[in-house]
């Protein structure tokens, strides 16, 4: 991974914490790898309509394009490799 | 048949294959008026001999009745209420249609007026709440009903060549990215507001005459995170024997607009609004509120 991804993931991970008032939680408990839903992080389908809400507001990604593409949402990496490709 | 879902409401275990045959026999054969003065009859056997059903009901009736001893009387007068609420529904579903008045016609008004951006139809428990479905053909608007999936069967049976779209709970999300996309195409997403599905991820909770009501959060977070309006419609049955009123309430906004996940404290205005709107029907209308304790 390089440095440049590195730190994006590094904010992004402050930004969802953010977002979903995850109380308690630091970045560097949120694993890369680990499911973002259910088991993992934990998040529901709520905090699914926030993000990806809140990645409409920030990235000016369009909702259409996370409405039709599930797999994103498997793990912190591939929703984080998403946004970094799709943000404008 | 549907395969039997972990959780049922109350409402989908009343009743046995040979009663359903033989109401719909008689709907055939007798006719709508008939069977809705028949279910008194069926009803009263419910009152004395179904236990689990008293039981569900009781929590509901003794905080509308408090300090009445008659609770076999009331919950007679109930479930008849809900045995005639079903038979309209399918009076609908098998394509006739049934007389109806609209009542506020200013809110539905404000309603039209909006349905190009969108809304949030918010139904409720009450009277013949099926009703509400055909009711919206007339909007000119994709409608998406966000709907247990032990309803689909039925509820599709309403849908037939309109501008329908159903949308499972049961779906990755329980449906709710699919719900966002409809808002924000400026379409009508319907959606039960008075019960929580079994796995619901969040629940609000409202204070209905001191029992508490547990509802789901969704279409309030949908509501503020789209900026549409959320409409309640209640659908009575205060026509004797046949019609529907539909009670367009006004609509109601949750104004919230912060950078995080709101907290049920951010809802609370716009609950509040809609537990007085429920504790009015209830005072009004007490047999034709189905919120049993499933």
């Amino acid at each position: 991974m390089d440095e440049q991804t590195a730190q994006f993931r590094l904010d992004f991970k402050q930004k969802l914490i953010d977002w979903l008032q995850l109380e308690g939680l630091k970045p560097e408990d949120i694993l890369d790898d680990a499911p973002l839903f259910k088991t993992g992080l934990g998040l529901d389908s709520l905090d699914a309509v926030e993000i990806v809400v809140a990645l409409k507001r920030e990235y000016g990604i369009p909702q259409e394009l996370m409405e039709n593409n599930r797999a994103i949402f498997a793990t912190f990496a591939t929703l984080a490799d998403f946004v970094q490709t799709n943000k404008k | 048949m549907p395969e039997k879902p972990s959780h049922q409401n109350l409402s989908d275990t009343r009743g046995n294959g040979l009663g359903i045959a033989f109401f719909k026999f008689c709907l055939r054969l007798l006719g709508l008026r008939f069977c809705l003065a028949f279910v008194w009859v069926v009803a009263a056997f419910y009152a004395m001999f179904d236990r689990k059903a008293l039981a569900a009901a009781e929590p509901y009736l003794r905080s509308r009745f408090p300090q009445d001893k008659r609770l076999r009387r009331h919950f007679h007068r109930l479930i008849t209420s809900q045995g005639r609420a079903l038979l309209l529904a399918h009076w609908l579903r098998t394509g006739h249609k049934i007389p109806r008045t609209d009542v506020n016609p200013e809110n539905r008004e404000t309603l039209f007026a909006v349905k190009a951006h969108g809304f949030i139809m918010l139904m409720s428990h009450v009277g013949c709440w099926q009703a509400t479905i055909p009711r919206m053909e007339g909007f000119n608007q994709n409608v998406n009903l966000l709907v247990q999936e032990n309803q689909n069967a039925a509820l599709g049976q309403l849908l037939q060549g309109s501008r329908y779209r159903i949308i499972n709970n049961k779906a990755p999300f329980g449906g709710l990215l699919e719900c966002l996309g409809a808002l924000e195409r400026g379409e009508i997403l319907c959606v039960m507001g008075d019960r929580l599905p079994s796995d619901s991820p969040s629940q609000l909770t409202l204070t209905l005459h001191g029992r508490t009501l547990r509802i789901p959060e969704a279409p309030w977070l949908l509501a503020a995170r789209c900026g549409v309006p959320i409409f309640p419609i209640f659908t009575l049955m205060r026509q004797s024997p046949l019609g529907i009123d539909y009670i367009f309430a006004p609509p109601i906004r949750v104004d919230y607009h912060a950078n995080r996940k709101p907290v049920p404290e951010d809802y609370a205005d716009a609950l509040n609004t809609y537990q007085n709107l429920l504790e009015s029907i209830i005072d009004n209308e007490p047999y034709q509120v189905f919120h049993y304790n499933t």
